[in-house]
């Protein structure tokens, strides 16, 4: 599939040296005009020619400076920091770390690990992780893992001690430290050597002084200016390897790409497939598959997530945390091990099974308590597809109940990236309740939205799904009837008609939205920021391109890297002072880089409307 | 890694069971009326109500359970001593247990001796010698140390799991013909949030290392209630505190309710008292009564199998009140098994999933 | 009842700073640490069975109220105070408490447009004590915390005791009432460690854009902070007679089941109280149940938000009955928690006696989201300069000037707090003794 690479001609022109008064006024219609559900109608897309080799894009100069983003600093997610600790330490090292909640934009964590704010309790607690993880590093037992020993234990050797910081320095920082990193390293160590008892406890100190240096638990991408002719910036190399394996691996480059990002390999499209190549071949990769669809469907919530013990006893605490792996297996299953095609998703039948999951399903595990199992789901099974397992009924749902409303805005907002409004503040509700009420379904129960026209417009997008999984509880399990009524699920998605579960899962599969989403949220993921109007050409070349490839995984994530977009950014020079050059403002991206520094958000929406679009329903939704 | 063949529906026509509750059937009110003289008196209680006790225990040492003549512990050689204190009868006409002679009154038979019958809930003649034997002793009813100290052992521990399924099964409520295995298990049971229930469903997988433990038999289902043919010889496990404690029986049958989530009932048979004494008195020990009592009472009331050269009744009949939550039983290469519709399950989703 | 405006003239500001009754001074006539806390409770309350009868003395409790008889002398009930939306929405559950916590109507649900109070409070008051603030979530979820200094900056809260235990009473933890003060040297290399991060800052700014130096000052300055901890922790700790190390708390499992927040709720109640007298810290953050409390009742199939909508008002007793029963638990654990503040021992009188604790939830009646006729309390009379015991009608006013008061009680120097509407410059005389 990368044998073929993005068209060349997919971009329109894009807004530069726009005033800002200008500006402003146009892009917020372009933003409106640029519903995630029909990217690519509002375009004319040209015809494609694909090249042979995916490398001839690389160098390749585009119009892509304009869309450029200056990079922020992204703060590691935890899985990120575990995963390094573990890659560079050893998987033993018990890292017990809990990140500040990180904002959730455009649908991600990863996005808005790029806006958090490091306030004093959420940096408190990464000082006191440190010295746990340092302490652990230098035990005896994992001597032989630091690269020399000192000529005496009881005392500094700063000899050893440079060696160690600048080899370990090096995976921490995702380059080679600069000398005053490497100097203030080994001399807290020397200096410590003697109070703290000896030469492995003094190099616990320095070690902690670099697990919580803002180099190592933010992620800045540096720019260098772009060889060739057009001009313009990219990220450095070392920067260029940590994009690609905190996408691909959840994890910090390893040493083989950081030389390679040091000897320039990746500016190199023959020899940065190679690195490609060799990063998806690794085990890591399932890693990086994992923290993607982890962030993307939300699954950190399982982590919170309980049901009532009486309602549902067999939805126990394990069965919750099996219930996040169970959406994982699927997942990794289905994308890494037969590299499917992201749709398929929604229909695949082969499901992953512990004996305390099997419980849920009245199926038999042939693997003890801790085991998992493959299991088919047979023709004519009511599930089938990601929505049927315990995972998303059960997330989306109340503690003892299921919830129609809850699933579909669920799928709304995160498989379609459409965005529910919230409920009128003055809405009364206890309708649904009145005892002198005989509705035994939820369908009847949300009727009441159907004939309150302040309830009707927003709950003709949720209901009308959610109900179509209303065979299953609040807990995920099989019900065919409710309070002896049996349940009907049938419904439209977008004016597509299903009957069940099985049936939405099929025409989610071939929503135009799912697909354009799916692009959107993985693109943004990638590359670690918001998408905006300017991305929209890009976002919907790629789309282009998978409607006819499909919508593999890999594929995909080969398809970004190697376009010649993705490691393109935007420089902002900065006086001595920290003010911005002003001849280097211009076009809207510096006009929202300003914007977030007085007031973030506030300018940010009124530049560009509602972060997350508002799908006016049915006009927007409803396929033609 | 994952295995395709590894995760299976059940067979529509197999009803799993796992024992998760075994108690001594018997007869017991808050005062134990049921019982001539009210609780058995325990051993120091007879040692006590010997005259000259405390000077013997100067004399010869030991403990008050060392009331042989020569010190010797009155578990290990009952016959030593002789309880002062008269034992303790149950004189209750009512009782659990199953029919296990055939009989409506307890006459000698080829195999039995003449006994007692008690009157079962559901009207039947029913044996349970050892209920005469144990009933009024503390340790052994309800919130006595067996108890407590059994069921700990049997949920928390994986040793003494009890399966027991039932296939062939056409209809749940009526069916003339069934069959009836029973397993010893390897999984745990896993208990529901904040209750001495247990969450149906799960997956037991048996064990297939002692295949002794496997029984098979038939039975019958009439208005819900499994009755099966008597098992010759039959073993059921159960350890305590690691020592083996089996049940070792002849002719043992049950009498189930089955239920949406489970079953409850009888396990009946002649338990072997020579073993039964063994885990008696050096496993269990449960307090509350007096050794050379009880085991005069032991040989007095065995009922079955005599010996054919002294005629001493080897085997006594017994029953046990059991609890069971459905599982599903998992055999080895269970992949592949039958895909019709579990109507029984069927009939538990339908009403709602919630429970 | 008196106006505000004609307390604002008979209060001048420096009035809050002076203490002329003495009962600050510990036996060691060691000045005693004042401190301020919040207390957050989801969902509101039953207006009928919640408000007072009476204003002024509370005398007759009503039933949602009636489990603080025991401290009632201790709390204050303020009723009628409205929260305005300014013509931006009412974002259901969050407009109200980010109010009442920063002043200011969000006008989307990502921006909180004004830090929250405790943190001008934690910068003002919260010197010399290993942590600024101490945040805890009884609902046992990262994500429940109303301390913050924008949308992208939350204060992280402690989600369970036992953690919550190991972080003020572990290994780093120096008993004030040690005889022998030995200063730890481990504690100045810690220190040394963290100024070698700092002196790399200009290194790292001049790369980044100036989005990106705001959040790394942040960060600078959060480990300025800690710097400041460890050099506080280099002196002899202040005597703290009454200071006891407890027991480390059981384990108690995830859940949003209103016994196990309770028991959860209950345990950080009493590590916070010792954390208080050991002075290791003068501010707190509790939150016992979100705003969208989806806390849940064993056997009830729907969360507390759930039912506030979807129950209906039970005809004879004007209220939804199982809505209500969440209400009524959170009343206890926060009579509980008054409970526990004034019956540990300092100095001369109790830990409550020099504390001030600003308890809020999101919303009057949750059912329809109503911001008029906010329900809130204070607890504890700050040696003396708040007065208690007392229900105070609001007829309307704008419900900021709780927080207003609140923080010129705790010296602050600010003349007005809030935004629009919402702006309030007269502090509620009534409580201010």
């Amino acid at each position: 599939m990368i044998g073929r690479a993005a068209q060349t001609t997919r971009r329109g022109p894009a807004p530069r040296n726009i005033s800002a008064r200008i500006a402003l006024p146009a892009l917020a219609l372009l933003a409106l005009g640029a519903a995630p559900a029909r990217p690519d109608e509002s375009r004319t897309v040209p015809a494609v020619a694909i090249p042979a080799n995916p490398a001839a894009d690389v160098g390749r100069e585009a119009a892509s400076i304009d869309l450029a983003w200056q990079p922020r600093l992204r703060l590691l997610s935890q899985s990120q920091y575990v995963n390094v600790i573990h890659q560079v330490f050893g998987g033993d090292i018990d890292v017990r770390v809990r990140f500040p909640p990180v904002p959730r934009v455009d649908g991600l964590l990863a996005v808005g690990a790029g806006t958090v704010l490091p306030t004093p309790g959420a940096v408190d607690q990464l000082v006191m992780m440190a010295p746990l993880i340092s302490k652990q590093v230098v035990d005896p037992s994992r001597h032989d893992r630091i690269p020399c020993r000192p000529a005496d234990t009881a005392k500094r050797d700063d000899t050893c001690a440079r060696k160690f910081f600048a080899k370990a320095g090096r995976l921490l920082f995702r380059r080679p430290l600069t000398d005053n990193e490497l100097q203030a390293a080994v001399r807290i160590s020397g200096t410590a050597a003697g109070p703290s008892g000896g030469f492995y406890e003094g190099l616990a100190y320095g070690l902690s002084g670099l697990l919580v240096s803002p180099q190592f638990l933010f992620i800045s991408e540096d720019v260098r200016p772009k060889k060739g002719a057009g001009g313009g910036w990219e990220l450095d190399g070392y920067s260029k390897a940590s994009r690609l394996s905190f996408l691909l691996w959840d994890a910090a480059p390893d040493d083989a790409l950081l030389l390679a990002a040091q000897r320039g390999d990746l500016n190199d499209p023959v020899r940065l497939q190679r690195q490609v190549d060799r990063m998806i071949s690794s085990s890591l990769y399932e890693d990086g598959v994992r923290a993607f669809f982890t962030d993307y469907l939300v699954l950190e919530a399982f982590s919170s997530l309980s049901k009532d013990s009486v309602i549902y006893p067999a939805y126990t605490l394990k069965v919750a945390e099996e219930a996040k792996e169970q959406v994982l297996r699927m997942v990794v299953d289905h994308l890494v091990a037969q590299k499917g095609d992201y749709r398929d998703l929604f229909t695949t039948r082969r499901i992953f099974l512990t004996s305390d999951l099997a419980v849920l399903y009245r199926l038999g595990v042939d693997r003890g308590a801790h085991g998992w199992a493959a299991y088919d789901l047979p023709d004519g099974d009511p599930r089938g597809g990601l929505l049927t397992l315990i995972g998303f009924p059960s997330q989306f749902a109340h503690a003892g109940r299921s919830s129609p409303t809850i699933r579909g805005k669920a799928i709304r907002e995160t498989m379609l990236c459409q965005k529910v409004p919230p409920p009128p503040p003055d809405v009364d509700f206890s309708n649904f309740e009145d005892p002198t009420n005989p509705a035994a379904t939820a369908r009847e129960r949300l009727k009441a939205h159907q004939e309150n026209p302040a309830c009707a417009g927003c709950h003709a997008i949720t209901d009308p799904i959610g109900l179509a999984l209303e065979n299953f509880d609040g807990a995920g399990q099989f019900r065919r009837t409710e309070n002896g009524v049996v349940i009907s699920t049938a419904g439209k998605l977008d004016g597509v008609a299903f009957e069940d579960a099985v049936g939405l899962g099929k025409a989610l599969r071939d929503n135009r939205s799912l697909k354009s989403c799916i692009v959107k949220r993985l693109y943004a993921y990638s590359v670690g920021r918001e998408m905006n109007p300017a991305d929209r050409d890009t976002l919907a070349g790629f789309q282009v391109i998978f409607e006819r490839s499909g919508y593999r995984f890999e594929d995909m994530l080969r398809r970004f890297i190697f376009d010649p977009g993705f490691f393109v950014a935007k420089s902002v020079p900065l006086h001595a002072n920290g003010t911005l050059k002003s001849a280097a403002i211009g076009g809207f991206h510096d006009q929202k880089f300003l914007a977030d520094r007085s007031t973030p958000n506030a300018a940010r929406r009124a530049q560009w409307g509602s972060r997350d679009r508002v799908a006016t329903v049915p006009g927007v939704l409803a396929e033609r | 890694m994952e295995d395709a063949n590894a995760a299976f529906k059940p067979d529509g026509r197999t009803i799993g069971l796992a024992i998760t509750d075994v108690r001594y059937a018997l007869v017991e009110s808050p005062m134990a009326k049921e019982c001539s003289l009210g609780l058995q008196k325990d051993e120091l209680a007879q040692y006590k109500a010997e005259p000259g006790y405390r000077e013997r225990l100067q004399r010869i040492g030991g403990t008050y359970d060392t009331r042989g003549p020569n010190g010797e512990a009155t578990g290990y050689i009952p016959m030593s001593a002789v309880d002062p204190l008269p034992f303790s009868e149950v004189i209750t006409p009512k009782g659990f247990g199953l029919n296990l002679d055939g009989t409506s009154d307890g006459h000698a038979t080829a195999k039995t001796r003449q006994h007692g019958k008690f009157i079962s809930p559901e009207n039947e003649k029913v044996d349970n010698e050892l209920a005469r034997v144990i009933g009024c002793v503390h340790g052994y009813r309800t919130s006595g140390y067996m108890e407590g100290w059994y069921l700990t052992i049997l949920w928390s521990e994986t040793v003494s799991r009890q399966l027991i399924e039932i296939t062939g099964v056409d209809d749940v409520k009526n069916d003339p013909s069934v069959d009836v295995t029973f397993y010893k298990g390897i999984d745990r049971l896993v208990r529901m949030g904040g209750g001495d229930e247990f969450i149906p469903y799960q997956s037991h997988r048996i064990d297939t290392e002692l295949p002794r433990y496997i029984l098979r038999t038939h039975g019958k289902i009439v208005d819900g209630i499994l009755t099966t043919a008597p098992i010759p010889e039959a073993r059921m496990p159960r350890t305590l505190e690691g020592k083996a404690a089996d049940w070792v029986m002849k002719d043992m049958g049950v009498r189930l309710r089955l239920t949406e989530n489970g079953a409850e009932g009888i396990i009946g048979g002649y338990q072997d008292t020579a073993l039964w004494w063994e885990v008696h008195s050096k496993v269990i020990g449960p307090g509350g009564y007096s050794n050379p009592n009880l085991y005069r009472a032991l040989l007095r009331y065995a009922d079955a199998y005599p010996h054919p050269q002294t005629g001493r009744y080897s085997h006594i009949s017994m029953a046990l009140k059991i609890k069971a939550t459905r599982a599903i039983i998992v055999k080895p290469k269970a992949g592949g098994a039958g895909t019709a519709q579990n109507a029984v399950v069927a009939t538990a989703s339908a009403k709602g999933g919630n429970r | 009842m008196l106006s505000g405006a004609a307390v604002t003239v008979s209060l001048p500001f420096l009035e809050f700073l002076l203490n002329d009754s003495g009962t600050a001074l510990a036996a060691t006539r060691e000045p005693l640490p004042e401190r301020f806390g919040t207390w957050f409770w989801g969902l509101g309350v039953d207006p009928g069975i919640w408000r007072p009868k009476q204003v002024g003395a509370l005398v007759d409790l009503p039933p949602q109220l009636a489990c603080i008889e025991k401290v009632k002398s201790h709390v204050n009930v303020f009723s009628n105070f409205d929260v305005l939306t300014d013509g931006k929405p009412n974002l259901c559950h969050f407009t109200g408490w980010v109010v009442l916590r920063s002043g200011t109507p969000p006008p989307t649900r990502d921006i909180l447009p004004d830090p929250s109070l405790d943190i001008a409070i934690a910068d003002h008051i919260g010197g010399g004590t290993r942590f600024r603030s101490l945040e805890m979530a009884a609902t046992g979820r990262p994500r429940d915390s109303y301390s913050f200094q924008n949308f992208n900056g939350v204060n992280p809260p402690e989600i369970s005791a036992v953690e919550l235990y190991r972080k003020i009473f572990g290994a780093d933890f120096q008993d004030p009432n040690s005889p022998r003060f030995v200063p730890d040297a481990r504690l100045m290399l810690k220190k040394s460690v963290l100024s070698a991060v700092a002196d790399q800052r200009n290194e790292l700014v001049r790369k980044v854009g100036a989005a990106d130096k705001a959040r790394l000052d942040q960060y600078y300055t959060s480990i300025r902070e800690i710097e400041n901890r460890l050099t506080s922790q280099l002196e002899k700790p202040a005597d703290a007679p009454t200071c006891r190390i407890p027991n480390e708390p059981a384990d108690i499992p995830l859940g949003l089941e209103a016994d196990l927040v309770s028991a959860r709720h209950r345990a950080m109640t009493d590590l916070l109280v010792m954390a208080l007298v050991c002075n290791q810290t003068k501010v707190f953050n509790m939150v016992y149940s979100d705003s969208f409390s989806a806390l849940s009742r064993k056997g009830l199939e729907k969360s507390h938000h759930a039912f506030t909508h979807e129950e209906p008002v039970d005809r004879i007793k004007g209220y939804q009955p199982h809505a209500s029963g969440f209400v009524n638990d959170a009343m206890k654990e926060w009579a509980y928690f008054v409970e526990k503040m004034a019956e540990t021992p300092e100095g001369d009188g109790t830990l409550l006696d020099r504390c001030l604790i600003y308890a809020h939830t999101d919303c009057s009646v949750a059912k329809i989201h109503s911001l008029t006729q906010i329900p809130m309390m204070t607890a504890g009379r700050l040696n003396g300069r708040v007065k208690t015991g007392q229900h105070i009608d609001g007829q309307s006013q704008t419900a900021t000037r709780l927080g207003f008061t609140v923080q010129r009680l705790m010296g602050l120097p600010v003349g007005s707090w809030g935004a629009g509407s919402n702006v309030a410059t007269s502090p509620i005389g009534e409580i201010v003794a």
